[in-house]
C-alpha cells in the first residue's frame, strides 16, 4: 500500500500543468514516429537525447515515456491500413490486422489495436507500480560479479535471439561494445583505440552513436533506395474506429493474455517488444486453431489484439526494470538509461530512495501518458495515417539537419560531427546488410557497467575467478542465459530439420 | 475455388506440384502455388514461378518474410483464399525424429481446415 501512496504523490506533480504538456508532447511525437514506416522510438528518443538537456530530469523522462509508448501506439496503424509496419514490434500485427482492412473492418482494426495498446499498457503500469520497488529490494543485493551476469546476459540474448543470424548479432555486439571502450580508460589511464587523437581522448559521446547508428543511418539506408521503394497507398477509410459490444467481447480476452505474455519480457533482454509480440500472436493462432470456426486468415480481431496488447506490456515493464535495476531490455530504453546518466542519476535500486520524486512522477505520468495517447489514437488514427503523405525527401532532410544540430549543440566540436557522419554510414551498412541494431545500442550502454563490474569483482577478489560466478543470483542468470540460447538454437535447428514436404 | 500446392524445392515438392496441377485440372479448379522455400515482399505474397513450365493462370505464392512459421503461413493463406484443398508431398521419416526436430507435413496435414491430398515422391526420387 506505500506504492499507492508514493503513486498519488506521483499524480500530484505529474499534473501540474509544464509535466501534462510533456506527456503530451512526448505523446504526439511518439505516434507520429510510430505511425511513420522506419521512424522509431528509438531513433526519436536519440534525436531528443541532446535537446532535452535544458529541461529538467523529470521533465525529460515524461517526455522519453510518452514517446516509448506513443512510439508501440502508432505503429499498428500502417500495419493495419498498408500492411506496412511502422516498427519491428507491429509486423505481428500486420497479418490478421491488414486481412481485417482487405475484408472491409479496418475501423475496428484499428479500435482493437488502439485499446489493446492501451489494456496491455496499464496493465504492464499497474505491475510496475506493485512490484517495482520489490524488484529494487532484490537488486539491492547485486554486487559487481551480479551486475556482469546481468550485462552478459543482455549482450548475448540481444544478440542470438533477435537476429536471423547468430553471427550477425554478435558482430552487432562487437561495433557497440568497440564504440564503448574507445577513449581513456578510467582505471589504468591507458589511451585505447584513441590512435593519439586527442579528441577521442573522453571516448565517443553517446549522443554522436545513437544519433548516428539509428537516425543518420536511417537517413542514408533511405536516400540509397529513394527510386526503389514506392511510399505506401493508403486505403481510404470511411467512419470512425469502433468495436461493437460482441466485437468487445471477442478481443477482451486476448488483451489479457497478450498483456501477460508481453509483461514478463519487460525484465528479460531480448531487444523490446518484437519476440513477445510474435509469441502472443503464435499462442492466440493456436487457442484459434481449437475452436470450432477458426478465425485466422480471414481477419482475426484475437490475432491483432494480442500482439498489440502484449507490445505496449512489454514497454511498461521495460520501464520498470530500467528504473529498479538499470537494465535496459530494448534499444530505447538504452538510450533512456544513458539519459540518466547525463543526468547524473544511476537507475537501479537506489534510484527509488535518492530521486524516489523522480521515479513517481515518471510513473504516475505513464497512466496519463496512456489515456492521453487511447485519446489520441482511438478517434484520430486515420488522420494519424495521412502521415506518410509527408514527401520523403523534406522528411529525412528535416531529420538530417536535427542529427547535426544535435550533435553540436551538445559538444560544439567539429570533431563530432564527423564522427557521427562515419559512424551514420556505419549504421547504413549495418542496415543495408540486415543486422539488428539493438545489440549496438545495448553493448554501448552496459559495455562500460559491465568492464567495471568485471574489473572490481576481480580487484575486490583478488584475481580469483570463480567469484563471478559464486553467489545464487549469478548462477541463476547465467541459468537463464544458457536456457535462453539452448531454446534458440533448437528452434533454429528444428526449423532446418523438421522440413519433409 | 482454388486447390493450393504446399510446393518445396525438393523431390516431394515437385511430386507435390504435378500431382495438384493434375488434380485441378480433373476437379476444375484453380492452381495456388504455394513456395515454402522463398520468401515474398510483396503485400499480397506473390512470387515468381520458378521456372517458365507453370502454365499460364497459375498463381505463385511464398510465406511472408516476416512470418514467424512459414506453414502456418500457409494454412492462413488457404483459409484466405478459401481453398478447396491443399496438396502437399511427404516423405518417410522416424518417429523419434519427428518427436525430436518435429515435421512440417504433419503440421500442414493436421492445421487444415481443408482437406489434405498427401502424395510420396516415387522411389529413387531423392
Amino acid at each position: 500500500m506505500e506504492s499507492v501512496d508514493l503513486l498519488l504523490g506521483g499524480l500530484e506533480q505529474a499534473f501540474t500543468p509544464m509535466n501534462l504538456l510533456w506527456v503530451v508532447v512526448g505523446a504526439l511525437l511518439g505516434t507520429a514516429v510510430g505511425v511513420l514506416p522506419g521512424l522509431g522510438s528509438s531513433m526519436a528518443v536519440a534525436l531528443l537525447l541532446p535537446v532535452t538537456f535544458t529541461l529538467d530530469p523529470t521533465s525529460a523522462f515524461i517526455m522519453f515515456a510518452g514517446v516509448y509508448f506513443g512510439g508501440l501506439f502508432g505503429d499498428s496503424t500502417m500495419a493495419i491500413l498498408v500492411n506496412t509496419p511502422g516498427g519491428s514490434t507491429a509486423i505481428a500485427s500486420t497479418f490478421e490486422g491488414h486481412r481485417m482492412t482487405l475484408s472491409g473492418r479496418a475501423p475496428q482494426a484499428l479500435a482493437t489495436a488502439a485499446i489493446g495498446a492501451f489494456t496491455g499498457g496499464i496493465i504492464s503500469v499497474v505491475i510496475v507500480v506493485l512490484f517495482a520497488p520489490k524488484l529494487a529490494d532484490l537488486a539491492i543485493n547485486f554486487g559487481p560479479p551480479e551486475y556482469l551476469a546481468l550485462s552478459v546476459l543482455a549482450f548475448v540474448a540481444t544478440a542470438t535471439v533477435v537476429s536471423t543470424s547468430f553471427a550477425k548479432g554478435l558482430t552487432s555486439l562487437a561495433f557497440g561494445l568497440g564504440f564503448a571502450v574507445i577513449g581513456i580508460d578510467g582505471i589504468s589511464g591507458a589511451q585505447r583505440f584513441t590512435f593519439g587523437v586527442p579528441q577521442l581522448f573522453d571516448g565517443i559521446s553517446i549522443i554522436v552513436i545513437t544519433v548516428g547508428v539509428l537516425a543518420l543511418g536511417e537517413v542514408f539506408h533511405v536516400a540509397s533506395r529513394v527510386h526503389r521503394t514506392r511510399p505506401a497507398r493508403l486505403h481510404e477509410l470511411e467512419g470512425r474506429p469502433y468495436l461493437s459490444k460482441a466485437e468487445f467481447r471477442e478481443a477482451a480476452p486476448a488483451w489479457v493474455r497478450g498483456a501477460s505474455i508481453g509483461a514478463p519480457f519487460g525484465v528479460v533482454p531480448v531487444g523490446g517488444a518484437e519476440i513477445p509480440s510474435f509469441l502472443a500472436y503464435g499462442s492466440e493462432r493456436a487457442l484459434d486453431r481449437r475452436r470450432r470456426d477458426p478465425q485466422f486468415g480471414k481477419g482475426a480481431i484475437r490475432g491483432l489484439a494480442a500482439p498489440e496488447a502484449a507490445g505496449n506490456a512489454t514497454a511498461g515493464t521495460a520501464i520498470g526494470a530500467l528504473l529498479a535495476m538499470g537494465l535496459p531490455t530494448s534499444a530505447t530504453a538504452a538510450i533512456m538509461l544513458a539519459a540518466f546518466r547525463q543526468y547524473g542519476l544511476q537507475p537501479g535500486p537506489l534510484l527509488f530512495d535518492r530521486s524516489a520524486d523522480l521515479v513517481w512522477t515518471l510513473l504516475a505520468s505513464l497512466f496519463i501518458g496512456l489515456v492521453v495517447l487511447l485519446v489520441l489514437n482511438l478517434p484520430f488514427a486515420p488522420l494519424w495515417a495521412k502521415l506518410v503523405k509527408i514527401p520523403r525527401h523534406y522528411l529525412y532532410a528535416g531529420i538530417t539537419v536535427f542529427c547535426g544540430l544535435g550533435v553540436y549543440a551538445t559538444s560544439a566540436s567539429v570533431v563530432d560531427l564527423v564522427l557521427v557522419l562515419g559512424i551514420g554510414f556505419v549504421g547504413f551498412l549495418l542496415r543495408r546488410f540486415d543486422f539488428p541494431l539493438a545489440p549496438i545500442m545495448i553493448g554501448v550502454v552496459l559495455g562500460p557497467l559491465a568492464e567495471t563490474s568485471l574489473r572490481n569483482a576481480l580487484l575486490s577478489s583478488g584475481g580469483e575467478y570463480g567469484v563471478l560466478v559464486d553467489s545464487a543470483i549469478s548462477q541463476t542468470i547465467y541459468g537463464a542465459l544458457l536456457l535462453i540460447v539452448g531454446f534458440t538454437l533448437y528452434r533454429r535447428l528444428r526449423a532446418v530439420a523438421g522440413r519433409d514436404v | 475455388m482454388t486447390l493450393m500446392v504446399a510446393y518445396s524445392h525438393s523431390p516431394e515438392g515437385t511430386t507435390a506440384l504435378e500431382h495438384g496441377r493434375d488434380l485441378a485440372a480433373r476437379l476444375q479448379l484453380a492452381v495456388t502455388v504455394f513456395d515454402l522455400d522463398r520468401q515474398s515482399h510483396a503485400t499480397d505474397r506473390h512470387v515468381d514461378p520458378v521456372d517458365d513450365t507453370a502454365p499460364a493462370g497459375e498463381r505463385w505464392l511464398a510465406p511472408a518474410s516476416t512470418a514467424p512459421v512459414p506453414a502456418d503461413d500457409l494454412l492462413d493463406s488457404a483459409l484466405e483464399l478459401d481453398a478447396a484443398m491443399i496438396v502437399v508431398g511427404v516423405r518417410r521419416r522416424s518417429p523419434v525424429g519427428k518427436l525430436i526436430m518435429g515435421s512440417l507435413a504433419q503440421r500442414i496435414i493436421l492445421g487444415a481446415a481443408a482437406p489434405v491430398v498427401a502424395v510420396k515422391a516415387p522411389a529413387g526420387a531423392a
